[in-house]
């Protein structure tokens, strides 16, 4: 789900940036947009506060791109500030207000994963039998990994979902590798016992 | 490679993330066991769940929301005024009520604050002068708290001279409106204070008050509250209380400075002042001699270095009462229960005097005058005793009795008398 690593090229782009290139920067903003998205989609649980995450990271990175040293790659930065940002977010009081009175009407499993219900209905409508099982399978992950506490969220997140090395979830989570797989193997434990009983429940 | 890191790698190696090595021992590993293939069964569908998740794409309007993003202003002050139409109401509501709350708490456009501030403590050393005891069964007898009640006197009376002073700065017109009203302010000694044993401890605070003495600018002024403007020294009572160079002259001292209105107004030295209760003017007696170079200290020195200011005092007044405690234990043979047996002695004469006042159970009734050379006081002892008591008491002074009170019943007799030393 990465882009290609081109790291090279990437730091050419950052370059340009702390030029006062404004094209670099857009152009940073394409290749990443959709993953940020992603990611800040997942780890909030919500699509449009990733999407208004993944603009304050961008921005973040604008204002802040003097301070990328170099050390890491561009994205391993850059996924490091989406991580802080959605912590930041997690544990910030309006966030968690909204938790506190959206999971009233979110009950477990449900349909609405993504809070995106117009295309929950379209789909059980018009998709096939198939289709439609594999989307529901879909947003039954997705609901389990929201319902996960955040820290075994963003290693499942960046692990399985984003497929970073451990290495890279070393240096974006500031965690050593023995937490990581620790929490990673705990996280899958949770989701496939979530998953069996989901699948217990329609046999 | 145990079962558990192996049961660890499996989600990788159904999504293929592990190398060829890993993936052969991963397979040799579940064909042998039942609860691997589960576990990698469980992975399975794990990972095709996973593999069923959408992609979250970003809108395509994303890098413009990015840019409307960046070019708006930031940092606190965008926060904390935008929107400015639902902000700012709240924000100027906030600032009426902080001043609100500012001018009721400080009041700064009125002038009440310097009296608010002064007379606070003036009032309340009022009230306590009120309540103060006037006779000596009022005074508390515990001899433990003596020292400390001394010692919090001489802060009372600090305090109260420093608020004095700077409410005669502030408002001299509000005074002179409020002082013929108000109740007089009386200089109350501790209710119990301690004594100098020995003539020798005696002289030691005389002469610090000579050397006070010379400077009349440091001396303590309290008001009278009688009338405007009218004000006493304390520092001259004091002074004039220890110099008392004639019986006649002591006495007057000591009744206008002992009396238990308090300190004598104009119309009051006019006119001749009540007799004091004995123990209150004992009391004050030793408070003057032990408080006079203190409090004209004190009343010199900023507050901040009244403390230090005072280790001197509060030793020589320690000393003094462990003497005294040997002194009592002396007497302990004529104690009795009277509070003059407890009391303790400016002067060794007077000790002497109380001592052969108590062996003929009698009792003392006030103390008139109290030097090392002299004391003038008035007794009262059983008729029968009047004989033996003077005997007693000639050996070693020189007795003059200078006056015969009528008897309150047939029982007993009431004397005034001077003793001399030999």
């Amino acid at each position: 789900m990465s882009p290609a690593a081109t790291p090279d090229e990437d730091l050419k782009l950052v370059e340009l940036c702390r030029g006062g290139d404004r094209t670099a920067f857009d152009r940073l903003v394409m290749k990443y947009q959709h993953i940020v998205v992603g990611m800040c989609t997942r780890l909030t649980g919500s699509r449009a506060d990733g999407e208004d995450t993944a603009q304050e990271c961008f921005v973040k990175v604008y204002r802040h791109i003097a301070r990328f040293s170099g050390e890491s790659t561009f994205s391993t930065w850059l996924y490091r500030i989406v991580v802080n940002t959605c912590r930041n977010r997690h544990r910030s009081w309006g966030n968690r207000l909204s938790r506190q009175t959206s999971t009233l009407d979110k009950a477990p499993d449900s349909d609405d994963a993504t809070g995106d219900k117009s295309t929950t209905l379209r789909d059980t409508r018009f998709t096939p039998v198939k289709d439609l099982e594999r989307k529901r399978l879909g947003m039954a992950i997705e609901t389990a990994i929201n319902q996960l506490p955040s820290k075994y969220k963003e290693v499942v997140v960046l692990r399985d979902l984003q497929e970073l090395s451990y290495d890279e979830i070393e240096t974006i989570t500031g965690m050593n590798e023995g937490t990581v797989k620790s929490r990673l193997f705990r996280a899958r434990s949770i989701l496939q016992q979530k998953l069996k009983g989901l699948k217990n429940g329609r046999s | 490679m145990d079962d558990r890191e192996l049961l660890q790698l499996l989600p990788d190696y159904v999504a293929g993330r592990v190398d060829s090595q890993l993936a052969r021992l991963i397979e040799e590993r579940c064909a042998a066991s039942e609860e691997l293939r589960s576990a990698l069964e469980a992975a399975r569908r794990y990972t095709d769940a996973l593999g069923a998740i959408e992609e979250v794409r970003a809108p395509d309007d994303f890098l413009d929301k990015v840019h409307r993003r960046i070019e708006e202003p930031s940092g606190m002050v965008h926060r904390l005024f935008t929107p400015i139409r639902r902000w700012l109401p709240v924000e100027l509501a906030g600032v009426l009520v902080t001043a609100l709350l500012v001018l009721f708490l400080f009041n700064p456009f009125s002038g009440e604050l310097p009296q608010l501030r002064t007379s606070q403590p003036v009032q309340e050393y009022e009230s306590r002068q009120q309540q103060a005891p006037v006779s000596p069964a009022a005074i508390p007898q515990d001899q433990s708290r003596s020292d400390t009640d001394t010692k919090s006197e001489k802060k009372r009376l600090a305090q109260s001279e420093q608020s004095l002073h700077s409410r005669q700065k502030v408002e001299p017109a509000a005074r002179a409106q409020r002082v013929p009203t108000s109740p007089p302010v009386t200089m109350k000694p501790a209710p119990k204070a301690t004594s100098f044993a020995s003539a020798s401890d005696v002289k030691a605070p005389e002469s610090e008050n000579k050397d006070a003495e010379k400077q009349p600018g440091r001396s303590l002024r309290m008001e009278t509250g009688s009338a405007p403007g009218a004000e006493n020294t304390v520092q001259d009572d004091i002074s004039g209380a220890l110099r008392s160079p004639a019986p006649a002259q002591a006495v007057q001292n000591t009744d206008a400075y002992g009396s238990a209105a308090g300190i004598a107004t104009p119309s009051a030295s006019a006119a001749p002042p009540p007799a004091p209760p004995a123990a209150v003017a004992e009391n004050r007696i030793a408070l003057e001699k032990k408080t006079a170079p203190e409090l004209n200290e004190s009343a010199a020195q900023p507050q901040s270095t009244m403390k230090r200011k005072m280790s001197a005092p509060r030793r020589c007044v320690a000393r003094a009462f462990k003497e005294e405690r040997s002194l009592e234990a002396e007497a302990a043979p004529f104690a009795d229960e009277d509070y003059s047996a407890s009391e303790p002695e400016p002067t060794e004469l007077l000790a002497t005097t109380r001592k052969a006042v108590q062996r003929y159970q009698g009792s003392i009734d006030s103390v008139f005058t109290a030097t090392p050379q002299k004391v003038s006081l008035q007794i009262t002892l059983p008729s029968g005793k009047m004989d033996g008591f003077y005997r007693r008491l000639s050996r070693s002074c020189t007795v003059t009795i200078t006056d015969t009170l009528p008897p309150a019943d047939q029982s007993t007799i009431s004397v005034k008398f001077v003793v001399h030393l030999k």
